[in-house]
């Protein structure tokens, strides 16, 4: 008896041996996360372009606030009660470590702001049924945030303090002028698969002004002739209230770690009207000294400002003086009119320079104007970029 | 000839529906004439009589327990000779051969006291039950309702903790309700969060901490999902150490497991009913342990005036009782708890049923159930703008982020409802066989509902925020397996064991916050103006097991088992493998074998081997998963996690070696030796940040990590005399382990970058930069700091030895006084509170050296004539190195020795058992005990902040050994009375 029950427990324990695998293979589907297989579909070419365009958007103004901070721009100051970072701290020194984790987290995002842009052109591959329209509004977005990407990786991160540029997939240092290019190649890429001409008109810019930093001063001047218009909306990064805004959120309404410098007050102080393209507001330190606060992206989902006609504008002014060609002063002056300014009644490199620091007002590219122009502010030795982090540094064979 | 006898349960007043129950169950049997057997129980050495001990025939359900003078008295009817036992806890059991023809109504049983519990049953495998006296591997009993009745605690962490050799129980914070970490033994393996597998009465439970929403979910502090256990329901805790024990429980089991037994319905020992009823009404207070000084902080009175003395309040009242055929043991808790600062407190309500029915000899089915509710508060605490020491402790002017009203305001509400029910049955068809089943449910939903008061001012909350997060568990646990006892020959004798467990367990959440309300009078989330987040998770996972067990003894002096378990589980990748987990153990009886002297009535030594897992996450099998990050432009697809679909469960191999001995009857010594190895460890590899693929690390399964430690147990009842009694108990233990392999990956560092996981290093060691001394410039001025070149090992945050002393008395009978002192030594904290003190300008001696090396131009508050050190004298060149060593930069200065000795607990109770007996009160209440109890009385330690045992990021996280702003716990006084009816 004891033996037959004995066997046949172990047949129903050698039953269930049998199903076991079964058993924990049956589980419910996850609901926050899909397999990276199902989106190899034309269907979800939307969603995943529109990954491209969050990713480009938390990066976008996310790097430039740190860059302002960077330059003299911005700055930390512990006076304000909720200034409190210490990575803040070492960026507005220019002191910057290399485990900074500020930095590790732009430059993880513009790191997959790459791979998603350049694994999208790759995915279309596995994709049956793609049609041409679709497969040329993914590439046009593949290329474009591609683009974009690159632009960021050399503008603003380095390998030493003053060496820019960055590696892509885990490849050896690219400098800045490589990846410029690279970001040109990419951007006129989308230029032949741009959807509209508006957006041909602000592909068009956002190559000049990479020509313009590259220092190719003729090139960039054929593209901005074709650049934005005073009709063309701003480009930007959109955001909503649950990704906001980064200026809002730590130099701003949201929290004030990062205060304008002085000298912009001041140009608003000097003429009223300059509070139009430099909007500030007052806030208080403990020390009750005053700082200046930047008011131009007032709410959690103020959008970025990624490019203007202006910019357009003040493009081909530079090259006007820089070219010898064209008329830089009207460029300059329908700038300042467009804020309801004065205009100039003559114009200089260095006047030019002023009119972009106010114009290109907490949109990161006057760390990028000074580097070009000389005018660093911080002892030599300082970061002129963000550092490559440490993280890419450990992993990354080739560096 | 037997038979089963139900005479007396109409005498005892069992209630009718009882009888009803009994007669339809047993109708088919017939009573027939009987014998009456009655008697005493007592102690053998103090002639104590002992109330509540089981008396019964062997080999039958018929018997009956003591009453309160320690009498028995049941009816059996039989001829010939039949084996009486008694048995009662913490005693050893007590067997007599008597005769039908003796006179059984005056029958005395002498106990002898059971010093080392040989006689305890203990859990030894999943299937596997049997005394200490004959285990093969260490196992941990503690007593917990003897101690529940001494003293009180609020968790289980504070239950267990110091009982234990070779586990610690930690609360990360003096939060009510806060996340615990179990350290067990060397730390097993690598991988998961090192945290034993806990079951209650055989279903598993979750083991977890809720972190919730929120402004970085309290700075860091999570919740415990056992903060809703009522330690007064807990019968026993039974503790398997690590693999070498629990090897049967197979994946997960490699921390070991904690196995939970409550309260069960015993025979009556009440002659005039069928039900014991015992109420325990406990009153109490929370407050400060640690009193910040001036000389530490600027603004320590600030810091000293955010506490309160909190209050406790508690109800228990439980009902048990029952005959041979059902037991029942029912129970409800109502518990109100401050803590010592305000928005800290829970709110708690536990009722329990277990019912235990044995219809036949052959058959006995348990239901298990629980059903708690709790509501609690969260401070918001550690690395936190928002929290009461982050505004008190950083700067010397307090309340510089947020105003204190504010932070009164804010509300972090948490409502956890939990069923936890079981149902088991075990029927024995034949001799020796045994067929067990059980199924278990642990359901719990929790809701964190926390309030932001308008004009916070952080992160734009300027118009008040809200966030709803509910959590909902669901697990399920069910075994099934057969053990069968038989004979080889006539000097062994052999146990197998099949069987099988399958968990599965399914765990959603989903979260809302939204921001400006224009008015404060509704708070209704929709009233926010701006959904600022929102989400939803759903995890399903499933583990199945298998598993054979075989035992042999020989002649009760030689013992062995060997065993296998083979695992499956979701988690695991679909190219890997089912795993296999195989333990061994040995024990021989020294004593058994006639050489050993006399004074050893027990001498075992023990030696086992086996292995056991840690599964991957969840998701940690899929190579590449997305999700929709809803920005600005829409929600678009962007990478969440990448995984491997290779990964298995790290493999935890663990041998161990000890002996058991009992000496004199009256000490007991435990000893264990054990090692520890992990293979195939999961490292987790952080991919290059160009490549795009940061996410989530990827798991790959080639890590190693070894350990080692011994732990003691001596136990001792030196003086057992009727009106005076001794006992301790000395508990030691200690670890060491070390990170072998990585596999060629990167050192891992917590989120502050100062535990790593290295290869050569203790895992979590601190790894830091060290100062060196000062660095001058050319006229002599002080620079900074100077550092050594690399990061170099500072110290581990796990303590290297640790230990408890407890010290029972009774004096005159009825006075109990009980102790128990804990320690650690040989580990570090990080005391990243003075770090950012420093940092802030809120301590003293930096301010001071500030000003004397002139790098301030303010002196002191109170210090206006402090004179300022010449550049380059000796006096300037001695503080510059002194400032050096306290620079709020390098982290590396803010390390510091945490051991520490503390009088944990203490209670004193009376109980009026005599008094009412001789004033035959004792026909309305049997007994009345009234105690007093106090817990975290005194602390001697050299580390400077307030509490060496807390971490700011919770009991869960990479982050060890870190006091950030974390709230110190709580002295606790607590007077109670106890009634039983």
């Amino acid at each position: 008896m004891n033996k037959i029950l004995m066997i046949l427990s172990l047949f129903l324990v050698l039953g269930i041996l049998g199903s076991c695998e079964d058993f924990v293979q049956d589980i419910d589907p996850l609901i926050d996360e899909v397999d990276d297989e199902l989106l190899n579909d034309p269907a979800q070419v939307p969603f995943i372009v529109k990954g491209l365009q969050q990713r480009f958007a938390t990066s976008a103004g996310r790097v430039a606030m740190l860059a302002d901070g960077l330059a003299d721009m911005l700055f930390f100051d512990q006076d304000l009660p909720l200034a409190t970072f210490p990575s803040y701290k070492e960026i507005d020194e220019g002191d910057i470590q290399l485990d900074n984790n500020t930095v590790d987290g732009i430059y993880n995002d513009i790191g997959e702001l790459i791979f998603f842009s350049d694994g999208l052109l790759e995915r279309l591959d596995q994709m049956d049924g793609l049609t041409d329209d679709v497969r040329a509004e993914a590439e046009y977005a593949s290329n474009f945030y591609s683009g974009m990407g690159r632009y960021f990786l050399g503008s603003y991160f380095g390998l030493t303090e003053t060496q820019g540029g960055g590696p892509i997939d885990v490849g050896p240092f690219i400098p800045t002028a490589q990846l410029y290019a690279e970001a040109i190649d990419k951007l006129n890429a989308a230029l032949a698969q741009a959807p509209d001409t508006t957006a041909e008109r602000v592909v068009n810019s956002l190559i000049a002004r990479i020509y313009l930093y590259s220092g190719d001063y003729s090139n960039a001047a054929a593209f901005a002739a074709n650049g934005m218009k005073d009709i063309d909306e701003p480009f930007v990064a959109l955001h909503n209230v649950e990704w906001t805004n980064r200026y809002y959120q730590q130099a701003g309404n949201g929290r004030v770690q990062w205060v304008v410098d002085f000298r912009f007050n001041d140009y608003v102080t000097a003429d009223p009207a300059e509070a139009a393209r430099i909007p500030l507001r007052e806030e208080e330190g403990t020390s009750m000294t005053i700082y200046y606060v930047q008011d131009k992206y007032t709410a959690r989902e103020s959008s970025y400002e990624v490019f203007t006609w202006q910019e357009n504008h003040l493009i081909l002014a530079e090259l006007a003086i820089r070219n010898g060609t064209g008329d830089g002063l009207a460029e300059v002056n329908a700038v300042r009119a467009s804020y309801g300014i004065g205009a100039l009644s003559s114009l200089t490199l260095e006047d030019l320079m002023v009119e972009r620091e106010k114009t290109l007002f907490c949109t990161g590219n006057r760390l990028i104007d000074q580097r070009r122009s000389g005018t660093f502010h911080l002892p030599s030795g300082s970061w002129e970029y963000l550092p490559i982090t440490q993280q890419e540094r450990n992993i990354n064979p080739n560096l | 000839m037997n038979s089963l006898v139900s005479a007396t349960a109409s005498q005892r007043g069992i209630p009718a529906w009882l009888n009803v129950v009994l007669v339809a169950l047993f109708i088919s049997f017939t009573a027939v004439q009987a014998s009456e057997i009655k008697g005493l129980v007592s102690d053998a050495s103090t002639d104590e009589p002992l109330i509540g001990a089981n008396v019964y025939i062997q080999g039958t359900i018929a018997g009956g327990a003591t009453d309160s003078d320690g009498y028995f008295s049941f009816e059996y009817d039989f001829e010939g000779e039949v084996t009486l036992v008694a048995s009662y806890v913490g005693y050893k059991l007590y067997s007599q051969t008597v005769s039908s023809s003796d006179d059984l109504t005056r029958l005395s049983l002498k106990l002898a006291k059971d010093v080392f519990q040989s006689e305890e049953v203990v859990v030894t495998g999943i299937a596997n039950k049997r005394s200490k006296a004959v285990a093969e591997v260490a196992v941990s009993r503690v007593s917990a309702s003897e101690l529940t009745d001494k003293t009180n605690y609020s968790s289980l962490n504070q239950l267990l903790n110091g009982k234990v050799a070779g586990v610690q129980v930690r609360s990360s914070s003096g939060n009510i309700g806060s996340g615990y970490r179990f350290i067990v033994r060397s730390g097993g393996g690598l991988n998961g969060q090192g945290q034993p597998v806990v079951y209650i009465d055989g279903i598993r439970v979750e083991n977890a901490q809720m972190q919730g929403e929120g402004t970085f979910s309290a700075g860091g502090q999570r919740m415990s999902t056992l903060a809703d256990l009522n330690p007064d329901d807990i019968e026993s805790v039974e503790v398997l150490k690590g693999p070498a024990a629990a090897s049967t429980y197979g994946t997960n089991g490699s921390n070991g497991v904690v196995l939970i037994t409550t309260k069960k319905g015993r025979v009556s020992s009440d002659p005039r009913g069928s039900m014991d009823v015992n109420y325990k009404f406990t009153s109490g207070t929370n407050s400060q342990s640690f009193e910040y000084s001036e000389e530490d902080f600027v603004s320590a009175n600030d810091a000293n005036n955010i506490f309160i003395t909190g209050t406790l309040r508690q109800h228990n009242l439980n009902i048990s009782g029952g005959n041979n055929f059902i037991k029942y043991y029912t129970s409800f808790e109502d518990r109100f708890e401050e803590g010592h600062i305000l928005n800290t407190w829970q709110d708690r309500q536990n009722f329990r049923a277990n019912i235990d029915v044995i219809p036949h000899e052959k058959l006995n089915f348990s239901v298990n159930a629980g059903f708690s509710q709790s509501d609690a508060e969260r401070p918001q605490n550690d690395n936190n703008t928002l929290g009461w020491l982050g505004n008190t402790l950083l700067f010397a002017n307090s309340y510089r982020f947020t105003d204190s009203t504010s932070i009164a305001n804010f509300d972090d509400a948490w409502e956890t409802n939990r069923f936890l029910g079981g149902f088991q049955a075990s029927y024995r068809p034949i001799a020796g066989l045994e067929a067990r089943a059980s199924l278990g449910i642990d359901n719990s939903g929790t809701r964190q509902d926390e309030t932001r008061p308008s004009n916070l001012p952080f992160s734009g909350v300027v118009n008040g925020e809200r966030v709803i997060w509910n959590r909902d568990n669901n697990q399920v646990t069910a075994d099934f397996n057969v053990n069968y006892n038989y004979s080889l020959g006539s000097r062994i004798k052999a146990t197998s064991i099949v069987g099988t467990q399958l968990f599965d367990q399914t765990l959603t959440t989903n979260n809302f916050s939204a921001q400006n309300f224009d008015t404060e009078l509704i708070t209704e989330i929709g009233a926010g103006v701006d959904l600022i987040a929102k989400g939803e998770t759903k995890i399903h996972s499933k583990t199945a097991g298998i598993f054979t067990d075989h035992s042999l003894s020989f002649d009760e002096t030689y013992f062995a088992t060997l065993g296998i378990r083979n695992d499956f589980a979701s988690s695991v990748g679909l190219d890997a493998p089912s795993i296999f987990y195989p333990h061994v153990s040995f024990a021989a009886r020294l004593d058994q074998m006639g050489i050993m002297p006399g004074i050893f009535n027990l001498f075992k030594l023990r030696a086992a081997y086996g292995e056991a897992g840690i599964l991957p996450e969840p998701t940690d099998a899929i190579l590449r998963l997305w999700e929709a990050e809803s920005g600005g432009h829409g929600g678009g697809a962007v990478l969440s996690s990448i995984g491997n679909i290779e990964i298995q469960p790290e493999k935890v191999k663990e041998f161990e070696i000890g002996f058991d001995t009992e000496i004199f009857s009256n000490y007991s010594l435990e000893f264990t030796y054990y090692l520890q190895s992990a293979e195939e460890s999961i490292i987790d590899f952080n991919n290059a940040p160009s490549s795009g693929e940061t996410a989530s690390p990827v798991p790959f399964n080639i890590g190693k990590i070894e350990g080692s430690g011994f732990e003691t147990l001596l136990q001792g009842a030196p003086v057992r005399t009727r009106n005076f009694q001794i006992g301790f108990n000395l508990v030691n233990a200690y670890q060491t382990n070390e990170v072998v392999d990585l596999g060629g990956a990167q050192p891992i560092f917590d989120g502050f970058d100062v535990n790593v996981t290295k290869e050569g290093l203790p895992n979590h060691e601190f790894y830091i930069e060290d100062v060196v001394g000062a660095l001058f410039d050319t006229d002599g001025s002080y620079l900074g700091p100077e550092l050594t070149e690399d990061r170099v090992a500072l110290g581990n945050p796990v303590p290297d030895y640790n230990g408890s002393f407890s010290l029972n008395i009774t004096l005159m009978r009825n006075l109990n006084i009980y102790g128990l002192v804990d320690w650690a030594t040989g580990h570090k904290v990080y005391n990243n509170t003075r770090r950012f003190s420093v940092r802030f300008g809120n301590d003293p001696l930096v301010n001071r050296l500030r000003y004397q090396l002139g790098l301030s131009s303010t002196p002191p508050e109170g210090e206006e004539n402090l004179a300022q050190f010449v550049v380059g004298s000796s006096e300037y060149n001695a503080a510059a190195v002194e400032l050096a060593n306290n620079d709020g930069n390098v982290q590396s200065n803010f390390i510091e020795d945490g051991d520490f000795f503390k009088f944990r607990e203490i209670s004193v109770n009376y109980s009026l058992r005599d008094l009412l007996k001789n004033f035959n009160y004792n026909r309305y209440v049997r007994d009345i005990v009234i105690g007093v109890s106090g817990r975290n009385l005194w602390t001697a330690t050299k580390y400077s902040g307030a509490d060496p045992e807390v971490n700011w990021r919770g009991a869960r996280s990479l982050s060890r050994g870190q006091d950030f702003l974390t709230l110190q716990n709580p002295r606790s006084f607590n007077v109670y009375v106890q009634l039983g009816f």
